[in-house]
This record gives C-alpha cells, structure tokens and sequence, in this order.
C-alpha cells in the first residue's frame, strides 16, 4: 500500500495507551469557566483531559501555591470584572474567599494540563522546549564555530555551548588546549556534526554548558539520527542502552537524549586496551581517531534493524510511552512478530509493515506494553 | 510544532558520517531507508475536504512529520477585459508559509503552472456567456511546513480542494448578465468526473540506481537529484529538478522515474478521490 490516506481523528484518540498515567485525580474539577469547583468530585468527568490555556484563570482558590507554568494575579479588581461565575460564587458562598485574603488567582501562562502535587498547583505545558538541567544526557547538533567554543543546538530555547576546553583533544587527557587547537577548532567539531554530551552547567539565562570529558561522550558516527519532541524522552537511569538486534545485525546502540534527540547506532567495540587501565586507555582513545567522520562497514542486516529500532522510538513517543530499556525491548520485539506475521498472513499489509506510522505503530507500542506487563506478572509470580 | 524545525531553517548541514551512512543505505539493493518504508511507499496522510464554509470548495491535510495545509478555493465573476492576459489570468494561485518571507515564488509557481496544463479543460468551464468568466483564487497557506520539501503536500491538499469546488450554476443566456440559479445543490464542479482532474506533484529522488517516492528531508540530503513530476491523470505533464541534489542522473533513471510515478500517481489519485466518502 503506497499511500494512505485517513480521515483526521479527534484528539482524544493520541492519549497514551499507558496505565501509568495518573493525571485524573478525582478530588479536584474545572469547570468550563476554569474555576475551580469543589464538591464536583460526584459529578463525572469524561475522560478526556481538560486543558487550560495562557490566561485562563485555574483557580481563585488561596489554599493553593502556583508552581511552574502559572501566574499570581494579585489585583482584586480582577474578581470583580471577571466572568459570571465569580460573582455567583462570591453570593453563593458567603466566606469569599475568592478575593478576600489577599490571595489572588492563578492563572496559566502556558497551554497544557493542570497538575496537583498537595497544594501545589502547576500546569504542564503540552509542548515545551528542552529545558536543560545539569547532568542530563543531550545529542546535539554543531550550529556554529566560534573562536574558543561551538555553538550546539539541543532543542532548546537557547543554543548551548561547548567550550574548546571541554571537549577530549587528541593526545592524552590532561593536554592543555593551545592556540594549534584553536586554529584548528574545525578538525574536532564543525557545523552539522552531531555529537552526545553531558549538560556541565547553566549559564545565567538558562543556555546549557556542555562538555564531551568521557569516553562515552564525543562524535557520533555509524548511525542514524532522529528527532522526537523534547518531552517524549524522560529522565531515566540510562540513556544508552545496547538492543541485542535480531537477524543476525549484532548489537545496536541507542542514544536516548533528554532533549529529545535520538542517535541509534551500530555498536562498536572497543579495541582491547593494552595496558588494561582506564588512563591509557583514555589516552589510546582519545587520539585523532575519535573525531573521524569516517563510518564502519555496517551490514545490510544491520541498517534494517537500526531503521526499525528508530521507527520503535518514534511510535512509542508519539504514543506517549515512556522509552526506557525494558519497554524498548519488547516493543522492538513485537515490532519484529508483527512483520513475521505480516508475511506469513494474508499478506494484506505485506511490505512496508516495518514502517510503523499510525495505526501500525499503535498496535505495536501496545503489543510492547502488554508483554512488559506480562513479563512484570511474571516476575512478581516468581518472587512470591 | 513550528518551533521544532530550527535546524531546518537555519539550514544546517548534516554530519558527513549522517550523509554517507544514508548515501550507503539508500545505494543498497534493496535499499534500506532510514523509516524502513518500501521506495514507493508514503508517509500516512490525514485529510478531510470542505472545512471551509464560506469558500467553494476547501481542504485540510496533515502530514504525519507536522505538515499541514489548508487551501481554499474562492470563484468570483469577473468581466472579460482585452488589457489583461486572457484565460491565463482566470486561476489565480497564492502559497502563504507562515513563518516565512512571502517573496519565494517557486512554491506557488509549481502548483500554478501544473493548474495549466493545455488542454485539462478548465479554463473552458470557467466561461460565463460572452462577456464575463469566472475568476478562481486559489489560496494556499501552509501552516506548518513539514520537515521535508513541502511541494507534494501542497499539491495533493490543492487537488483535493479542487475536486471538492462547486460553481453555482449559470441560469441566464450567454449574452446576458449572468445570473445563478439560487441552489447549491445544483452547483457545478469545476473538475467533473469524468474530465481531466487537476494535476498533482510528486517529489521523486534519485540516489545511486534507486528512486524513493515521497522523500523525507535526510533523504533528499543525500539525493543525486531531486525531481518535482507533475502528473495529470495517467499522464506525467512536467518534470523539474529541485535545487539540492548533488549529483547527476542517468537517462535510464530519469525514464524509470516517469514510468513509476504513473503507476503511483495511479494509487494517489484513487485514495485521494476515497477521502470524505468514507464519512
């Protein structure tokens, strides 16, 4: 089937198929006008998320602290030449409230969904930038060269740099930079190259600091690089995993940056060191070598497997599945069933079902779930 | 979304060991390309038609990268003037990207001159008796560009839009000034079914002995050449080579790349002609 064409779906259909998805609190309900409204714990909420939208008042409520994403609107002339529903509460109730203890109300300052942890009361933006945080995992994209540093685009709001000194230079760890390596700032990175960092630092305006002092960090070579939003990806305890890939491709890298940039990868291994310790190693490594822009031979099997891998990542995000180790895994493993399937069946979906945009990817991402918690029950069977 | 395409506006290269990594992918027999789609195979399309009350015939369609366009076709009766270009003038297209500088006229180029194409029939059904005709506009706007060339989508959004537009109908003799009869249900469309529909443009890039339908933008990185084919029914009407391709083509391929786009343009044209029947 070379193309598709589907009617458009309401929005509601792209929530995340995830249990894990605990924003419907039952206690606390909007109604239309964004007031909050207590005892409207009875009346049902449909399923659908509610979003509120810069400037929409979230509540007026002084028992609640703003958090990210809103505001404290403190005149109190906004109660009164606000809308119909403040006037009748203020007759309903005669406390109020609403206006009387200095309070205020809240209100959002980015489109998304209102989110309540005790008393603090925060909207979740539906779509942000990255916003760096020290010690996150980041693959990014040189933007420019500059004298003493590179410019790096992370998908966030504002470049982040990557300063000459904090980067391996070639020949041995503790080199200092010189005025050659300044020079020649073009012959480690240069624009387009895609590199994988750690945030070092946050400038005054929120810019990120990179650097590139690991092994693990540097160029990246032998794969290919995909984008998803910045939210999709979550802070996680590893961000590179290593996918045992099937038909025979042998291992394959996945680079999960926090900033929504995905690197998915050939593994490649590292020669034996020869003295066995890290030092030498670093120093072995850390030759010409590592800013090569020369890939490995990488087998055909190989290739398919990483363009699976990467439309794995991509279905998962876009259907709002946490991208971890184990959930990866088994999507991965469904994806690869589903083709087995698709070519031993009717056929009706035959070529192309590697492709998992739309439907197809759903039915993946869900089998992937479904064998994660399988294999959960399982295991929690065997402990007990 | 439109926040997520700075690399692209700013036109950043791609890494050298992105490109070959690609180049050796796409060279490959089978070719592998990097969202493991078949080479003639499309990235899904959402679409629906008439959304616009107030114009004659419109259409929406999302691409699943974030594209999306919205065209909406709009007939005015217009008195025949000697000054002007002639029939040429009758369709009037406009491309509007948001976001972007509207003096690049390339985009609204492609779409207005495969409108052209002699003989399609059009501008005879765009004739009110003797001294008026109907002047079309077609406005395009592009509200978020997708993350690869955006001439496909364009085209196919205005194909839809286009054979979703009905004119009312015209009651008065040809000498007259024209009058309409007051039913919408009596409109004409302005692409009947059984005249020639109005052509579509299909992107086609050439790497190595390979040809991919409906590249993406890493793929038309590593293209030796980029073709926009414009077909008009089974027919390809024009073929023109987009700028950033890098190499050149062989003739073979060229023929190859004709041949294939008719049997695709094919399915194109029956899934687009299926949307809105379902609902």
């Amino acid at each position: 089937m070379p193309i598709s064409i589907l009617p458009p779906q309401p929005a509601q259909s792209r929530l995340p198929p995830d249990p894990d998805s605990d924003h419907d609190d039952e206690k606390v309900t909007l109604n239309e006008d964004g007031d909050f409204v207590r005892m409207a714990s009875s009346q049902k909420r449909p399923k659908a998320i509610s979003i509120v939208t810069p400037g929409e008042i979230v509540t007026s409520d002084p028992q609640w602290m703003r958090g990210h994403g809103t505001y404290l609107l403190q005149s109190k002339d906004s109660t009164t030449d606000g809308s119909g529903s403040d006037a009748e509460m203020e007759d309903g109730a005669d406390t109020a409230a609403v206006g009387g203890s200095g309070g205020g109300s809240i209100v959002a300052t980015v489109a998304g969904t209102v989110q309540k942890v005790n008393k603090l009361l925060s909207v979740k933006p539906l779509r942000a930038r990255y916003a760096p945080e020290i010690g996150d995992l980041v693959v990014g994209r040189i933007m420019e060269v500059q004298s003493k540093r590179w410019k790096v685009d992370i998908n966030s709001t504002l470049t982040a740099h990557l300063l000459l000194s904090s980067i391996n230079l070639p020949g041995g760890i503790l080199r200092k930079r010189t005025s050659t390596d300044e020079l020649q700032i073009r012959s480690f990175f240069s624009e387009g190259d895609l590199l994988v960092a750690e945030v070092q630092g946050l400038f005054q305006d929120g810019a990120a600091s990179l650097h590139t002092r690991s092994l693990k960090y540097g160029k990246l070579r032998n794969g290919y690089f995909l984008k998803v939003k910045a939210g999709g990806i979550v802070r996680g305890k590893s961000h590179i995993i290593t996918l045992e890939a099937a038909n025979g491709a042998g291992e394959v890298d996945v680079i999960l940056g926090v900033n929504g940039y995905v690197w998915v990868s050939k593994k490649v291994t590292l020669q034996a060191p020869p003295g066995g310790e890290s030092i030498t190693r670093l120093e072995e490594e850390a030759s010409e070598a590592i800013y090569s822009n020369v890939n490995e031979d990488i087998a055909p099997a190989t290739r398919r497997e990483i363009a699976r891998i990467g439309n794995c990542v991509r279905a998962m995000v876009s259907w709002n599945v946490r991208v971890d180790e184990e959930v990866l895994n088994a999507v991965y493993l469904s994806a690869l069933e589903l083709e087995e399937m698709g070519i031993d069946g009717e056929g009706s979906i035959g070529s192309g079902v590697e492709y998992l945009e739309g439907e197809v990817g759903r039915i993946v991402v869900l089998a992937g779930m479904d064998r994660v918690s399988s294999a959960n029950l399982r295991a929690g069977g065997m402990v007990e | 979304m439109a926040p997520l395409q700075t690399s692209q506006q700013t036109g950043t290269p791609l890494s050298p060991a992105e490109l070959s990594y690609l180049h050796t992918s796409l060279t490959l027999t089978p070719p592998i390309r990097p969202d493991s789609r078949t080479p003639t195979q499309f990235r899904p399309l959402f679409a629906e038609s008439d959304i616009l009350p107030s114009t004659n015939g419109s259409a929406r369609m999302i691409w699943g990268d974030g594209g999306e366009c919205i065209v909406g076709v709009k007939a005015e009766v217009e008195k025949n003037s000697i000054s002007s270009g002639g029939p040429r003038d009758w369709i009037e297209t406009n491309v509007e990207v948001s976001g972007q500088r509207d003096d690049d006229a390339f985009l609204g180029m492609t779409v207005a001159e495969s409108l052209l194409v002699p003989g399609s029939g059009v501008l005879e059904r765009l004739v009110l008796g003797e001294r008026f005709h109907w002047k079309i506009f077609v406005d395009i706007l592009l509200l978020t560009p997708p993350l690869s060339h955006p001439a496909t989508l364009l085209t196919l959004t205005t194909y839809l839009a286009l054979r979703n537009t009905f004119l009312p109908k015209l009651v008065s003799e040809a000498a007259e000034d024209p009058v309409f009869d007051d039913d919408w249900g009596n409109g004409l469309p302005l692409y009947p079914v059984d005249r020639i529909p109005p052509p579509i443009t299909l992107l086609v890039v050439n790497v190595g002995e390979n040809i991919f339908f409906d590249p993406t933008r890493e793929e038309l990185a590593v293209g030796d050449v980029v073709l926009a084919v414009s077909i008009c029914e089974k027919k390809v009407v024009g073929v023109r080579t987009l700028e950033g391709g890098s190499g050149g083509v062989k003739r073979e391929a060229v023929k190859r790349v004709i041949k294939e786009s008719c049997e695709v343009a094919e399915e194109v044209f029956s899934s687009l002609n299926g949307v809105g029947e379902g609902d």
